[in-house]
Protein backbone atom coordinates (compact mmCIF):
# COMPACT_ATOMS: atom_id res chain seq x y z
CA UNK A 1 0.00 0.00 0.00
CA UNK A 2 2.72 2.44 1.01
CA UNK A 3 4.85 1.34 -1.95
CA UNK A 4 1.95 2.00 -4.32
CA UNK A 5 1.63 5.50 -2.91
CA UNK A 6 5.37 5.94 -3.31
CA UNK A 7 5.10 4.81 -6.96
CA UNK A 8 2.43 7.47 -7.56
CA UNK A 9 4.62 10.12 -5.98
CA UNK A 10 7.52 9.06 -8.17
CA UNK A 11 5.35 9.68 -11.24
CA UNK A 12 4.50 13.13 -9.85
CA UNK A 13 8.18 13.70 -9.21
CA UNK A 14 8.96 12.92 -12.85
CA UNK A 15 6.19 15.30 -13.91
CA UNK A 16 7.73 17.99 -11.74
CA UNK A 17 4.51 18.42 -9.73
CA UNK A 18 5.47 16.79 -6.42
CA UNK A 19 4.49 19.02 -3.50
CA UNK A 20 6.89 19.54 -0.60
CA UNK A 21 5.05 17.40 1.99
CA UNK A 22 4.80 14.63 -0.61
CA UNK A 23 8.51 14.89 -1.31
CA UNK A 24 9.26 14.61 2.41
CA UNK A 25 7.02 11.58 2.72
CA UNK A 26 8.64 9.93 -0.30
CA UNK A 27 12.08 10.64 1.06
CA UNK A 28 11.19 8.99 4.36
CA UNK A 29 9.71 5.96 2.61
CA UNK A 30 12.74 5.49 0.39
CA UNK A 31 15.02 5.44 3.43
CA UNK A 32 13.01 2.54 4.83
CA UNK A 33 12.09 0.60 1.69
CA UNK A 34 14.88 -0.97 -0.35
CA UNK A 35 12.59 -1.81 -3.26
CA UNK A 36 11.31 1.75 -3.71
CA UNK A 37 14.79 3.12 -3.25
CA UNK A 38 16.01 1.01 -6.15
CA UNK A 39 13.05 2.10 -8.27
CA UNK A 40 13.61 5.73 -7.44
CA UNK A 41 17.24 5.66 -8.53
CA UNK A 42 16.40 3.80 -11.72
CA UNK A 43 13.76 6.41 -12.57
CA UNK A 44 16.19 9.15 -11.72
CA UNK A 45 18.73 7.60 -14.06
CA UNK A 46 16.15 7.45 -16.86
CA UNK A 47 15.15 11.09 -16.31
CA UNK A 48 18.78 12.11 -16.37
CA UNK A 49 19.14 10.28 -19.65
CA UNK A 50 16.19 12.17 -21.10
CA UNK A 51 17.57 15.48 -19.89
CA UNK A 52 20.92 14.78 -21.54
CA UNK A 53 19.50 13.47 -24.77
CA UNK A 54 20.73 15.86 -27.44
CA UNK A 55 17.95 17.46 -29.46
CA UNK A 56 18.58 16.39 -33.00
CA UNK A 57 18.66 19.01 -35.71
CA UNK A 58 17.47 18.16 -39.19
CA UNK A 59 20.28 17.81 -41.78
CA UNK A 60 21.71 21.08 -43.09
CA UNK A 61 20.11 21.14 -46.53
CA UNK A 62 16.76 19.80 -45.37
CA UNK A 63 14.62 22.78 -46.45
CA UNK A 64 16.18 22.97 -49.90
CA UNK A 65 15.64 19.27 -50.51
CA UNK A 66 12.00 19.41 -49.47
CA UNK A 67 11.35 22.59 -51.46
CA UNK A 68 12.97 21.06 -54.55
CA UNK A 69 10.51 18.18 -54.32
CA UNK A 70 7.61 20.53 -53.63
CA UNK A 71 8.34 22.68 -56.69
CA UNK A 72 7.65 19.63 -58.81
CA UNK A 73 4.14 19.47 -57.37
CA UNK A 74 1.11 21.52 -58.34
CA UNK A 75 0.08 24.32 -55.97
CA UNK A 76 -1.69 23.09 -52.83
CA UNK A 77 -5.37 22.46 -53.26
CA UNK A 78 -7.29 25.63 -52.47
CA UNK A 79 -10.98 26.35 -52.17
CA UNK A 80 -11.39 26.55 -55.94
CA UNK A 81 -10.56 22.87 -56.05
CA UNK A 82 -13.76 21.83 -54.35
CA UNK A 83 -15.73 23.81 -56.96
CA UNK A 84 -13.76 22.08 -59.69
CA UNK A 85 -14.48 18.74 -58.12
CA UNK A 86 -18.20 19.53 -58.02
CA UNK A 87 -18.15 20.41 -61.72
CA UNK A 88 -16.28 17.21 -62.47
CA UNK A 89 -18.96 15.27 -60.62
CA UNK A 90 -21.76 16.90 -62.60
CA UNK A 91 -19.98 16.26 -65.89
CA UNK A 92 -19.26 12.69 -64.84
CA UNK A 93 -22.94 11.97 -64.13
CA UNK A 94 -23.92 13.66 -67.39
CA UNK A 95 -21.56 11.52 -69.45
CA UNK A 96 -22.55 8.30 -67.73
CA UNK A 97 -26.23 9.02 -68.40
CA UNK A 98 -25.43 9.91 -71.99
CA UNK A 99 -23.47 6.69 -72.50
CA UNK A 100 -26.29 4.65 -70.97
CA UNK A 101 -28.80 6.37 -73.25
CA UNK A 102 -26.61 5.65 -76.25
CA UNK A 103 -26.28 1.99 -75.32
CA UNK A 104 -30.00 1.68 -74.78
CA UNK A 105 -30.65 3.45 -78.10
CA UNK A 106 -28.26 1.15 -79.93
CA UNK A 107 -29.86 -2.01 -78.56
CA UNK A 108 -33.44 -0.74 -78.47
CA UNK A 109 -34.70 -3.23 -81.05
CA UNK A 110 -33.41 -6.16 -79.01
CA UNK A 111 -34.96 -4.79 -75.83
CA UNK A 112 -38.32 -4.20 -77.49
CA UNK A 113 -38.30 -7.70 -78.99
CA UNK A 114 -37.45 -9.20 -75.62
CA UNK A 115 -40.26 -7.30 -73.93
CA UNK A 116 -42.90 -8.25 -76.55
CA UNK A 117 -41.91 -11.92 -76.40
CA UNK A 118 -42.81 -12.02 -72.73
CA UNK A 119 -46.47 -11.33 -73.22
CA UNK A 120 -47.29 -13.37 -70.14
CA UNK A 121 -45.64 -10.76 -68.00
CA UNK A 122 -48.04 -8.12 -69.32
CA UNK A 123 -45.09 -6.16 -70.60
CA UNK A 124 -46.56 -5.65 -74.09
CA UNK A 125 -47.88 -2.11 -73.28
CA UNK A 126 -44.43 -1.18 -72.03
CA UNK A 127 -42.88 -2.48 -75.24
CA UNK A 128 -45.33 -0.48 -77.32
CA UNK A 129 -44.64 2.65 -75.26
CA UNK A 130 -40.91 2.15 -75.65
CA UNK A 131 -41.20 1.57 -79.36
CA UNK A 132 -43.10 4.83 -79.89
CA UNK A 133 -40.75 6.72 -77.61
CA UNK A 134 -37.71 5.32 -79.38
CA UNK A 135 -39.20 6.37 -82.71
CA UNK A 136 -39.42 9.92 -81.38
CA UNK A 137 -35.85 9.76 -80.12
CA UNK A 138 -34.64 8.46 -83.47
CA UNK A 139 -36.44 11.27 -85.28
CA UNK A 140 -34.97 13.95 -83.00
CA UNK A 141 -31.47 12.52 -83.10
CA UNK A 142 -31.57 12.24 -86.88
CA UNK A 143 -32.59 15.89 -87.04
CA UNK A 144 -29.76 16.77 -84.68
CA UNK A 145 -27.19 14.79 -86.67
CA UNK A 146 -28.33 16.40 -89.91
CA UNK A 147 -28.02 19.89 -88.45
CA UNK A 148 -24.69 18.98 -86.97
CA UNK A 149 -23.27 17.79 -90.27
CA UNK A 150 -24.51 20.96 -91.96
CA UNK A 151 -22.83 23.02 -89.24
CA UNK A 152 -19.55 21.13 -89.64
CA UNK A 153 -19.59 21.61 -93.42
CA UNK A 154 -20.06 25.34 -92.93
CA UNK A 155 -17.18 25.46 -90.45
CA UNK A 156 -14.99 23.53 -92.84
CA UNK A 157 -15.85 25.97 -95.62
CA UNK A 158 -15.02 28.87 -93.31
CA UNK A 159 -11.61 27.45 -92.41
CA UNK A 160 -10.68 26.29 -95.84
CA UNK A 161 -9.65 29.78 -96.89
CA UNK A 162 -6.66 31.87 -95.91
CA UNK A 163 -8.26 32.36 -92.54
CA UNK A 164 -7.02 29.00 -91.35
CA UNK A 165 -3.37 30.08 -91.52
CA UNK A 166 -4.16 33.27 -89.67
CA UNK A 167 -5.99 31.37 -86.95
CA UNK A 168 -3.20 28.84 -86.48
CA UNK A 169 -0.68 31.65 -86.22
CA UNK A 170 -2.79 33.35 -83.54
CA UNK A 171 -3.14 30.10 -81.62
CA UNK A 172 0.60 29.54 -81.66
CA UNK A 173 1.19 33.07 -80.41
CA UNK A 174 -1.14 32.52 -77.46
CA UNK A 175 0.58 29.21 -76.67
CA UNK A 176 4.01 30.84 -76.62
CA UNK A 177 2.67 33.54 -74.30
CA UNK A 178 1.32 30.94 -71.89
CA UNK A 179 4.61 29.02 -71.85
CA UNK A 180 6.59 32.21 -71.20
CA UNK A 181 4.23 33.26 -68.41
CA UNK A 182 4.51 29.88 -66.66
CA UNK A 183 8.29 29.88 -66.93
CA UNK A 184 8.39 33.35 -65.40
CA UNK A 185 6.20 32.24 -62.53
CA UNK A 186 8.46 29.27 -61.77
CA UNK A 187 11.58 31.44 -61.88
CA UNK A 188 10.22 34.04 -59.50
CA UNK A 189 9.10 31.32 -57.13
CA UNK A 190 12.70 30.14 -56.75
CA UNK B 1 6.99 43.90 -38.60
CA UNK B 2 6.05 40.93 -36.45
CA UNK B 3 6.59 37.48 -37.99
CA UNK B 4 3.59 35.83 -39.59
CA UNK B 5 1.71 33.25 -37.54
CA UNK B 6 1.65 29.64 -38.73
CA UNK B 7 -1.92 30.09 -39.88
CA UNK B 8 -1.09 33.20 -41.90
CA UNK B 9 1.78 31.33 -43.54
CA UNK B 10 -0.57 28.47 -44.43
CA UNK B 11 -3.07 30.87 -45.96
CA UNK B 12 -0.30 32.49 -47.97
CA UNK B 13 0.79 29.03 -49.11
CA UNK B 14 -2.71 28.16 -50.24
CA UNK B 15 -2.67 31.31 -52.35
CA UNK B 16 0.31 29.90 -54.23
CA UNK B 17 3.19 31.39 -52.28
CA UNK B 18 5.61 28.49 -51.87
CA UNK B 19 8.14 30.54 -49.90
CA UNK B 20 5.70 30.58 -47.01
CA UNK B 21 5.98 26.83 -46.85
CA UNK B 22 9.76 27.07 -46.72
CA UNK B 23 9.28 29.21 -43.60
CA UNK B 24 7.01 26.56 -42.06
CA UNK B 25 9.64 23.91 -42.77
CA UNK B 26 12.28 26.07 -41.09
CA UNK B 27 10.06 26.34 -38.01
CA UNK B 28 9.24 22.67 -37.60
CA UNK B 29 11.96 20.63 -39.32
CA UNK B 30 13.88 19.93 -36.09
CA UNK B 31 10.76 18.88 -34.22
CA UNK B 32 9.61 16.53 -36.98
CA UNK B 33 13.08 15.16 -37.59
CA UNK B 34 13.88 14.42 -33.96
CA UNK B 35 10.53 12.78 -33.25
CA UNK B 36 10.97 10.56 -36.31
CA UNK B 37 14.59 9.81 -35.42
CA UNK B 38 13.47 8.55 -32.01
CA UNK B 39 11.00 6.29 -33.73
CA UNK B 40 13.29 4.81 -36.41
CA UNK B 41 16.75 5.35 -34.86
CA UNK B 42 18.43 5.83 -38.23
CA UNK B 43 19.47 9.25 -39.47
CA UNK B 44 19.20 8.53 -43.17
CA UNK B 45 15.79 6.93 -42.79
CA UNK B 46 14.61 9.73 -40.51
CA UNK B 47 15.72 12.29 -43.07
CA UNK B 48 13.76 10.61 -45.87
CA UNK B 49 10.69 10.14 -43.71
CA UNK B 50 10.78 13.74 -42.46
CA UNK B 51 10.93 14.97 -46.06
CA UNK B 52 7.96 12.78 -46.94
CA UNK B 53 6.07 14.18 -43.97
CA UNK B 54 6.57 17.76 -45.15
CA UNK B 55 5.42 16.80 -48.64
CA UNK B 56 2.34 15.22 -47.09
CA UNK B 57 1.73 18.35 -45.03
CA UNK B 58 2.01 20.48 -48.15
CA UNK B 59 -0.44 18.34 -50.09
CA UNK B 60 -2.94 18.43 -47.23
CA UNK B 61 -2.59 22.07 -46.20
CA UNK B 62 -6.20 22.79 -47.17
CA UNK B 63 -7.29 20.19 -44.62
CA UNK B 64 -5.66 21.99 -41.71
CA UNK B 65 -8.04 23.72 -39.35
CA UNK B 66 -6.69 25.98 -36.63
CA UNK B 67 -8.55 24.11 -33.86
CA UNK B 68 -5.17 22.63 -32.99
CA UNK B 69 -1.73 24.13 -33.13
CA UNK B 70 0.08 23.54 -36.40
CA UNK B 71 2.83 21.72 -34.49
CA UNK B 72 0.23 19.31 -33.07
CA UNK B 73 -1.13 18.54 -36.52
CA UNK B 74 2.42 18.18 -37.84
CA UNK B 75 3.48 15.64 -35.22
CA UNK B 76 0.27 13.71 -35.67
CA UNK B 77 0.96 13.37 -39.39
CA UNK B 78 4.61 12.53 -38.70
CA UNK B 79 3.88 9.76 -36.19
CA UNK B 80 1.11 8.29 -38.34
CA UNK B 81 3.39 8.38 -41.35
CA UNK B 82 6.12 6.47 -39.53
CA UNK B 83 3.63 3.90 -38.24
CA UNK B 84 2.27 3.40 -41.76
CA UNK B 85 5.76 3.17 -43.15
CA UNK B 86 6.68 0.53 -40.58
CA UNK B 87 3.57 -1.42 -41.30
CA UNK B 88 4.52 -1.44 -44.96
CA UNK B 89 8.11 -2.35 -44.21
CA UNK B 90 7.04 -5.00 -41.67
CA UNK B 91 10.35 -5.77 -40.07
CA UNK B 92 12.27 -3.11 -38.28
CA UNK B 93 15.99 -2.61 -38.79
CA UNK B 94 17.87 -0.72 -36.15
CA UNK B 95 21.43 0.48 -36.54
CA UNK B 96 22.73 1.92 -33.31
CA UNK B 97 25.98 3.24 -34.78
CA UNK B 98 24.01 5.95 -36.51
CA UNK B 99 23.11 7.71 -33.28
CA UNK B 100 26.14 9.42 -31.83
CA UNK B 101 26.45 11.14 -28.51
CA UNK B 102 28.76 13.79 -27.24
CA UNK B 103 30.80 12.62 -24.28
CA UNK B 104 31.97 14.55 -21.26
CA UNK B 105 35.61 15.57 -21.80
CA UNK B 106 36.58 15.18 -18.14
CA UNK B 107 35.87 11.45 -18.18
CA UNK B 108 38.52 8.79 -18.34
CA UNK B 109 38.29 6.66 -21.51
CA UNK B 110 36.98 3.68 -19.56
CA UNK B 111 34.32 5.75 -17.84
CA UNK B 112 33.41 7.35 -21.10
CA UNK B 113 33.07 3.91 -22.64
CA UNK B 114 30.81 2.66 -19.86
CA UNK B 115 28.68 5.78 -19.98
CA UNK B 116 28.40 5.49 -23.74
CA UNK B 117 27.35 1.87 -23.34
CA UNK B 118 24.70 2.76 -20.77
CA UNK B 119 23.37 5.58 -22.89
CA UNK B 120 23.08 3.31 -25.88
CA UNK B 121 21.39 0.66 -23.80
CA UNK B 122 18.79 3.08 -22.48
CA UNK B 123 18.30 4.44 -25.95
CA UNK B 124 17.81 0.94 -27.25
CA UNK B 125 15.24 0.28 -24.52
CA UNK B 126 13.39 3.37 -25.61
CA UNK B 127 13.48 2.24 -29.24
CA UNK B 128 12.22 -1.19 -28.18
CA UNK B 129 9.16 0.23 -26.41
CA UNK B 130 5.94 -0.30 -28.37
CA UNK B 131 4.85 2.84 -30.27
CA UNK B 132 1.84 3.40 -28.05
CA UNK B 133 4.19 4.05 -25.09
CA UNK B 134 7.21 5.34 -26.95
CA UNK B 135 5.47 8.16 -28.81
CA UNK B 136 3.94 9.79 -25.69
CA UNK B 137 7.19 9.28 -23.73
CA UNK B 138 9.32 10.90 -26.43
CA UNK B 139 6.88 13.78 -26.87
CA UNK B 140 6.65 14.37 -23.14
CA UNK B 141 10.21 13.86 -21.97
CA UNK B 142 12.19 14.86 -25.02
CA UNK B 143 9.99 17.40 -26.77
CA UNK B 144 8.54 18.84 -23.55
CA UNK B 145 4.97 18.72 -24.81
CA UNK B 146 2.12 18.81 -22.29
CA UNK B 147 -0.24 15.91 -21.62
CA UNK B 148 -2.98 17.86 -23.37
CA UNK B 149 -0.89 18.44 -26.48
CA UNK B 150 -0.04 14.75 -26.65
CA UNK B 151 -3.71 13.86 -26.20
CA UNK B 152 -4.49 16.10 -29.19
CA UNK B 153 -1.78 14.45 -31.26
CA UNK B 154 -2.69 10.84 -30.63
CA UNK B 155 -6.43 11.51 -30.39
CA UNK B 156 -6.83 9.86 -27.01
CA UNK B 157 -8.22 11.16 -23.73
CA UNK B 158 -5.87 12.77 -21.22
CA UNK B 159 -6.23 9.87 -18.78
CA UNK B 160 -5.05 7.40 -21.39
CA UNK B 161 -2.04 9.56 -22.25
CA UNK B 162 -1.03 9.73 -18.58
CA UNK B 163 -1.50 6.00 -18.22
CA UNK B 164 0.67 5.25 -21.20
CA UNK B 165 3.43 7.55 -20.04
CA UNK B 166 3.34 6.01 -16.55
CA UNK B 167 3.38 2.50 -17.99
CA UNK B 168 6.13 3.42 -20.44
CA UNK B 169 8.30 4.73 -17.60
CA UNK B 170 7.67 1.58 -15.61
CA UNK B 171 8.60 -0.55 -18.62
CA UNK B 172 11.84 1.40 -19.08
CA UNK B 173 12.61 1.00 -15.40
CA UNK B 174 11.99 -2.74 -15.56
CA UNK B 175 14.27 -3.14 -18.58
CA UNK B 176 16.98 -1.15 -16.84
CA UNK B 177 16.56 -3.23 -13.69
CA UNK B 178 16.80 -6.48 -15.67
CA UNK B 179 19.91 -5.21 -17.38
CA UNK B 180 21.55 -4.30 -14.08
CA UNK B 181 20.72 -7.72 -12.66
CA UNK B 182 22.20 -9.41 -15.71
CA UNK B 183 25.34 -7.29 -15.43
CA UNK B 184 25.71 -8.12 -11.74
CA UNK B 185 25.29 -11.82 -12.43
CA UNK B 186 27.95 -11.51 -15.12
CA UNK B 187 30.43 -9.87 -12.74
CA UNK B 188 29.69 -12.45 -10.05
CA UNK B 189 30.89 -15.35 -12.20
ZN1 LIG C 1 8.24 0.87 -0.85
Amino acid sequence: MECEKAGGYMMKYMDGVLAEPEALWLNKHILQCEHCKEDFFLYDHIMEHFAKMPLCDAPANFEERVMARIRLLPAPAALTDSLERAFCGIWGVFFVLMALGLLLGMSKDAVIAWLSERAGLALAPLAALMASASDDVTRVSNLFLMNMSQFLTRIWQFFSGLQVILLIAMGLLILVQIVLYKKDKVDTAK
Amino acid sequence: MSPLTDYELIQSCLQGNQDSFAELIARYKNLVYSVILRMVNDREEANDLAQDVFLKLYKNLDKYYPDYKFSTWTIRIATNHVIDYRRRKKQETVSMEEVEYELGTDDSPENAYIRQEQKQELNQMLVDLPDMYKIPIVLYHEQDLSYQEIADIIHEPLSKVKNRIFRGRRMLKESLLNLRKKEQAGYGV
